[in-house]
């Protein structure tokens, strides 16, 4: 499934949530700033690094190719509308878009590498000593927000199925988006609902405990270190 | 033990219930029968403190639910009629550790309501995987099992075997009925009561949100009960 946890017995399923969270918000900083040339390097380290998880690079370009067309639509206007020329400013949009491809790479490989479970135990943890900050609702909302999203991509799919088996994918583009969007629209929220019920109906309470655990292993730490690396290296080419 | 006092609920502008008066003793088998519509999902929703009633009054153990729904959420499990959105984790064992988690008990102990649960609906198997690759009586009994990790006094069911086939009904039926002989009270919603209908002690029968009929099933079954949609099972005929 799409942004979803899947189980399986790799490294980066192994790690610590804590761990691929920070290398996750340190290579993302770092690459705001990246070169052309350092984004495509670290694009080939978040693909190593989602072939070592079990996830293929043809999978992420699958369930991110609308984010991808926008980003194709977004450059070519930029390129047409740049004082500098059409070429510097696809350049520039091109990189642009690069860094956002790699950074939505880094973060599917983290979501089918952790499970929301922990993504709750590894943001209560970082928010612990922030004062005035409530950590369980925060880690609650992100791990809420983490499972919310495979679902919206679930129900895009069985909308598109259910257009097709009625023929619906014979109409024009036009229509067959702000159709599909609008009921997309409103399944999603009726989805988040019931997963709200069914929560509530177990007697939800974000003070609550946990079966899992984080562990810290030498393994976290040297992720960490190799992602401050690679973070580094972005920054400084 | 659940009285329910001349329940009134209403969705927008829709009376769904309109005056129900009923009493759930422990240990009992009681069917919620009725059609399409006739307000059986909006009953059991009260039960678990999911709705609140605009008029009337639920209690359990004498305590209304209004004044405490999280006394409801604890001692009455809800399994929905629609299995797969009663899921909210990404594996089948983090799925039934919810309900604990919620309660707040030790890791220990919530392995061992875990694994009891698991034991229980015959799930052990199960534990590893996603609840969405499931058949749907596998689903049935991890989500039976996801209430029964939080051990409640009363199981109350919505169309538990809702797209079972005959296997699958076997085995939903059958966890069922050997909770209630471990002493949990059991209200299945149902608008087919044969598979259930040797276990029964009490039938109780809702049409457009009243109470028609409430007793045993010999005395309701030998009546007729078709008027109100609801099958008379093959034993009566
Ligand atoms: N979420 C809702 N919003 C508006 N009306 C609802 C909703 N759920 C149920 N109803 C209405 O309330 C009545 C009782 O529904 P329900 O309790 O689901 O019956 P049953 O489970 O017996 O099929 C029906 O008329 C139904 O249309
Ligand atoms: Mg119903």
């Amino acid at each position: 499934m799409k942004f979803a946890y899947r189980d399986r017995d790799t490294f980066l399923h192994c790690a610590d949530a804590r761990a691929k969270l920070a290398a996750l918000v340190a290579v993302s900083l770092a690459l705001t700033w990246a070169s052309a040339l350092a984004t495509v390097a670290v694009g080939g380290a978040a693909y190593a690094a989602a072939r070592s998880a079990d996830v293929r690079g043809r999978e992420i370009l699958h369930d991110v190719r609308l984010v991808l067309l926008i980003l194709v639509v977004g450059t070519a206007a930029r390129a047409l509308s740049d004082p500098d020329g059409v070429a510097a400013g696809t350049a520039a949009g091109a990189v642009a878009s690069g860094r956002f491809v790699v950074i939505i790479a880094l973060a599917y490989v983290v979501s089918a590498t952790t499970r929301t479970g922990d993504v709750r135990l590894a943001v209560e943890f970082f928010l612990a000593p922030v004062p005035r900050v409530n950590e369980k609702d925060w880690g609650t909302m992100f791990a809420a927000a983490a499972r919310f999203f495979p679902l919206v991509f679930e129900e895009s799919k069985r909308v598109q199925e259910a257009r097709k088996a009625r023929l619906g994918d014979k109409q024009g583009w036009y229509t067959r988006i702000r159709s599909t969007a609008f009921t997309l629209l409103t399944r999603s929220f009726r989805r988040a609902d019931t997963l709200a019920l069914a929560m509530e109906s177990r007697g939800y309470d974000s003070d609550r405990s946990s079966l899992r655990s984080l562990e810290w292993r030498r393994g976290d730490t040297a992720l960490v270190a190799v992602s401050v690396v690679i973070a580094a290296f972005a920054v400084a080419f | 033990m659940i009285r329910v006092e001349s329940l009134v609920y209403g969705y927008e502008d829709e009376r769904a219930l309109d005056g129900v008066t009923a009493e759930f003793k422990e240990g009992g088998f009681v069917l919620l029968l009725g059609g399409n519509g006739s307000g059986k999902t909006t009953f059991l929703r009260h039960l678990n403190g999911l709705l609140l009633p605009d008029e009337g009054n639920v209690y359990v153990d004498g305590v209304p639910t209004d004044e405490d729904d999280e006394h409801a959420r604890r001692r009455v499990g809800m399994t929905f009629q629609d299995a797969a959105s009663q899921v909210v984790a990404e594996t089948v064992e983090d799925d039934i550790a919810f309900g604990p988690e919620n309660l707040g008990l030790e890791r220990d102990e919530i392995q061992r309501r875990v694994d009891e649960a698991a034991e229980a609906v015959g799930a052990t198997e199960l534990l590893d995987r996603s609840p969405y690759e499931l058949s749907g009586g596998e689903l049935r009994r991890v989500t039976l099992a996801g209430v029964l990790a939080m051990r409640p006094d009363v199981l109350a069911l919505d169309e538990p075997l809702a797209g079972l086939d005959y296997d699958g009904e076997r085995s939903v039926v059958e966890r069922i009925v050997e909770e209630n002989e471990k002493g949990t009270t059991v209200v299945v919603a149902t608008h087919d009561a044969t598979p259930f209908v040797e276990y029964a002690t009490r039938a109780v029968v809702l049409d457009d949100g009243r109470v028609v009929e409430d007793g045993t099933p010999d005395e309701l079954f030998s009546g007729g009960v078709e008027e109100y949609g609801v099958r008379t099972p093959w034993a009566y005929r």
